[in-house]
This record gives C-alpha cells, structure tokens and sequence, in this order.
C-alpha cells in the first residue's frame, strides 16, 4: 500500500482519527510520517492532533476540539450534549449525526420520522425526488451518446437545483 | 374555559389536549439564544398569528403568583413560568388554544379541550400548526421531522395527554400495576401538573412517549386504546368497590361530602384527600345538585394561587379559610 501523502513509498505507519464520529483511517510511509512530525527520530509517535490539521487541512465545516465536535451554529460540544441531552440549535442535528440513531432508536424505538411533513419540507421533497430522477435520465443519455437530451436535461437540473437551494 | 365543561366520558375524562412542539430554523434554540433574539421569536410569532384573535400575555415582568394562576390553569407550563428569557403566551378568547413562546422550544402550541375528544383537539391544533407553517420556517429534517431541543420531542413534536380521574384504582391501590403495565405500552402517567409532579386529588396524566416513527395519527390511536382501558377498568373496579359493601362506600362519600360542605377551615391537602370521594359520589348518584365539572372547577379554582389571587387571600391561614368558605358555598349551598 502507498503512502497517501507522497504516495510514492510504501505506507508503514497506520493510525485513524475520529472526526464528527467517522473513523478516518491514514496511511502514511515513515519518511512523511517523520516529515509531519508524526514519529521523532526514535520511532516514537507525537502530537498527532497537530498531524491532522495539517494533513485534513481545510477541516470544512465543523471544527474539532481533539476529539470533541462543536456545533458550528451554537457552539454546543458534544460532550455537553451528552451530558444535557438536549440540542443547542437545529444544526446540531447535523454536528451530532452520527450519534443521533442509536440514541433515537433507544427513545423512540425508531430512527426516522414517519409523521406529518410541512407543505414547504413536501414540495422539496418532491422537487428533490424529480432531480433524481433527472440525473439518471441525463447519465442515460450520456452513455448512449444521446448528447442533446443530454445537454437539455443538464439545463433543467441546473433550474431545478437552484429552486431547492432557493 | 376547559375544565368547566363536561366533555364525553367527563365521570372519568376531565380534560384532552394535544401539545406541538416547534423551533424556527433561523434561530439557535432557547437556552442559546440571547434576549435580543428571543423578543425577535416573540415578534414573529405575534405577526404569523395576526389576524387570529389571540391575546399576548408577557410574562417577563408578570409577578409569580399570576403565573401560577395560569399554571393551575394548565395555560403554561412550569418550565414557561421559569423561564429567565423574554416569554409570553398566546391565548384565544376561550382558553382552549395557547401558543407558548420561549420555553424549551421556541414555540409550544397547546389545544386543551373539557372532556374526552383528542381527535377534536388535534384537528384544531393542527390546523393552526399548518398556517403558522405558510409563514413561519420551522426546523424539520426529511429524516427526524420537527427538530426539538429535546430528542424525546423530535419527530411529530407532539404531545398527546388526557387528564383522567382514577379514585378507584387509587383507592383500591391497583394504580401502580396499572401505571407499570401502561409505561411498558410507551405511555407515561404524570400527576396533575405534569413532569415531576406527584398526583394529587387521584388525578393522572397519560401521555404518549415515542414522537419518531409514528404517525400523528397512530399516536393517538395507541393512546386512545389505553384510554379506553383505563376507563372501563376504573368504572369495573369502583362499581365492585361499591356492590362490595353499599354501605360502608356511602358512608365513606357522605362523611368526605359533610366535611367539604361544612368545615371552616380547609388545607388544600385535606381538601385533595376529600374531594375524589366528593366526585365519585357525583357520578354515582348518591350525591346531587352539582355535577363533575363543577367539582373539576373547585378543583382547579382552590389550588393555591387561585385562592390567593381570586380570594383575596395572602397566608395560609387565610387561604384555608376562604378555600372552606367557597366549598361551603358550592357544595353546602349557602348563602353568599
């Protein structure tokens, strides 16, 4: 397996990070690895949280505190939110996905929400379910070399598109 | 008002009211959100009700014991009338439909209705539910639906409850295998203010759980069914309580009967303990003249912070005494 930085040697250092509760597994060789300040020269493994904003880098969206999620709406980490149970905005949600279905299934018995839908929510919904469809419609078109219901359904997801984001 | 009218059931079924819980997606969730913010809630929430007659009350510089007042009523709940935030409260002209602004979601909608008709109060609620949503953005998630502070509300946000009056099975102490067995069919039983509050005059609330797969529909069909347990097996066991011994049961209503209309000095304890006799009494017959919901109003109009806040009274002292004064009015028919 190849380093995934120089992706030139083989990888021979194996470590995962935890970010918003997905396991992220990297691969890395012992140069780069030394390189990041990953190992010292003894082998040893170092400041590892360091490693990972510089590699992940641009960490788009939701910061990470260590190993703690912090809603990027209002602040509440996760650690609060397991201790209160109780959520600090709408977007944490989002922040707190991962953690979201053994909890609901544990309150509820159930994950997902079966019951009335707003007129707004229902028409996106639709809106959503039409994109879809139009997307595959349109990747038809490509491999059959049907390029210019191609390049019309391209224009119709475009509008579509910006009517959800609306 | 709701307790002063005798709905369907209304032996045993004082009261049914239904409870959505909502959040506007532009703001952070009460608890979060600064002062500024939540005045703003109140605001928008005051022009998607234009048009409706509803009357706001503040209750940021409200004193506690009209709060209490409107919490005996069931109009608020404690959380609301705790709440360090600015809040208020949205009420139609009879009481039946409140808006809550500002307690743990940002907007808590109630229809409480007198008697046993769910269906009629969701019907309402949800009707205003849909209008307020043409103007207002909700927070809801194609896959947990409304989004609430708490996840216990997440879904359908709604609370279903039907307040019953149980003194056989209290009595007879089965009351505790009932609310055993029902917990395990994913309803709670509350006393007669709700979370944490213990029962008092054996008054319940049983409510439904599970908010998240499960249809609004389906909720209270499961609730209606344990209902209409409840119902039948408190009628079953006080018919037996009374065939077992005519006699002794009569006593035992007409002695808690002479003491409410008699006494001059009545505790709001002593009182609780008397007046499930009063109205079982009613419902069977032995004793008439007045009926079971104007027992509910006593009920409701002699907790504390009517006494002190409608009579006139500022101790205990004086509270028993006129809480005895207006049971000698109602029950013992006297003069005024």
């Amino acid at each position: 397996m190849l380093c995934s930085k120089c992706m030139q040697r083989e990888a021979n250092v194996f470590f995962s990070k935890i970010t918003n509760g997905v396991k992220e597994e990297y691969k890395v060789c012992d140069v780069c690895a030394k390189e990041l300040g990953l190992i010292g020269s003894s082998g040893v493994m170092l400041n590892m949280n360091d490693f990972i904003s510089d590699f992940v880098g641009k960490g788009i969206g939701r910061k990470t505190i260590g190993t703690t999620l912090v809603c990027p709406t209002c602040g509440c980490t996760l650690s609060e939110f397991s201790k209160t149970s109780k959520f600090g905005c709408s977007e944490c949600y989002n922040t707190f996905k991962n953690y979201l279905p053994p909890l609901m299934k544990r309150l509820h018995g159930n994950a997902v929400h079966t019951g009335k839908f707003p007129e707004k929510a229902e028409s996106i919904n639709l809106k959503k379910n039409k994109l879809s469809e139009l997307k595959a419609k349109m990747a038809k078109a490509v491999e059959t070399e049907d390029f210019e219901t191609a390049a019309k359904l391209r224009d119709e997801i475009k509008e579509l598109s910006k009517e959800i984001e609306g | 008002m709701w307790y002063k009218s005798n709905g369907k059931d209304g032996d045993i079924v004082i009261s049914s009211r239904i409870r959505l819980a909502r959040n506007l997606k532009e703001f952070r969730f009460c608890g979060k959100m600064t002062a500024d913010e939540a005045n703003a809630i109140i605001e928008k929430t005051k022009n998607a009700l234009d048009g409706r007659k509803f009357k706001f009350i503040n209750l940021s510089n409200m004193d506690k014991t009209d709060k209490l007042l409107m919490l005996e009523q069931h109009l608020i709940s404690r959380e609301l009338a705790e709440s360090r935030l600015p809040s208020g409260v949205f009420t139609d002209k009879d009481n039946e439909i409140s808006v809550m602004v500002n307690e743990e979601d940002h907007i808590r909608m109630q229809c409480i209705t007198g008697g046993y008709d769910l269906d009629g109060a969701y019907e309402k609620l949800n009707a205003l539910d849909t209008s307020l949503e043409e103007k207002l953005d909700f927070a809801f998630d194609e896959n947990y639906g409304y989004l609430t502070k708490c996840p216990t509300n997440t879904g359908t946000g709604m609370r279903a409850s039907v307040m019953l009056h149980l003194p056989g099975l209290a009595i007879t102490g089965n009351i505790n295998n009932v609310i055993a067995a029902v917990n395990k069919l994913g309803i709670a039983v509350r006393g007669l203010y709700g979370e944490g509050s213990k029962s008092a005059a054996c008054i319940y609330q049983v409510s439904n759980q599970v908010t998240l797969g499960i249809t609004e529909e389906e909720t209270l069909e499961n609730l209606k069914n344990v209902v209409d347990m409840l119902i039948e097996k408190e009628r079953q066991v006080t018919k037996a309580l009374y065939d077992n011994n005519p006699l002794q049961f009569k006593d035992k209503v007409g002695r808690a009967y002479a003491t409410l209309a008699g006494a001059y000095i009545m505790t709001n304890d002593e009182f609780m303990k008397l007046i499930p006799y009063v109205r079982m009494g009613v419902n069977m017959g032995i004793i008439d003249g007045v009926d079971s919901a104007a027992i509910n109003s006593l009920i409701i109009e002699l907790s504390p912070a009517h006494v002190s806040k409608l009579m006139g009274a500022s101790n205990a002292a004086q509270r028993d005494e006129k809480r005895a004064s207006k049971l000698r009015e109602v029950l013992g028919k006297e003069e005024k």
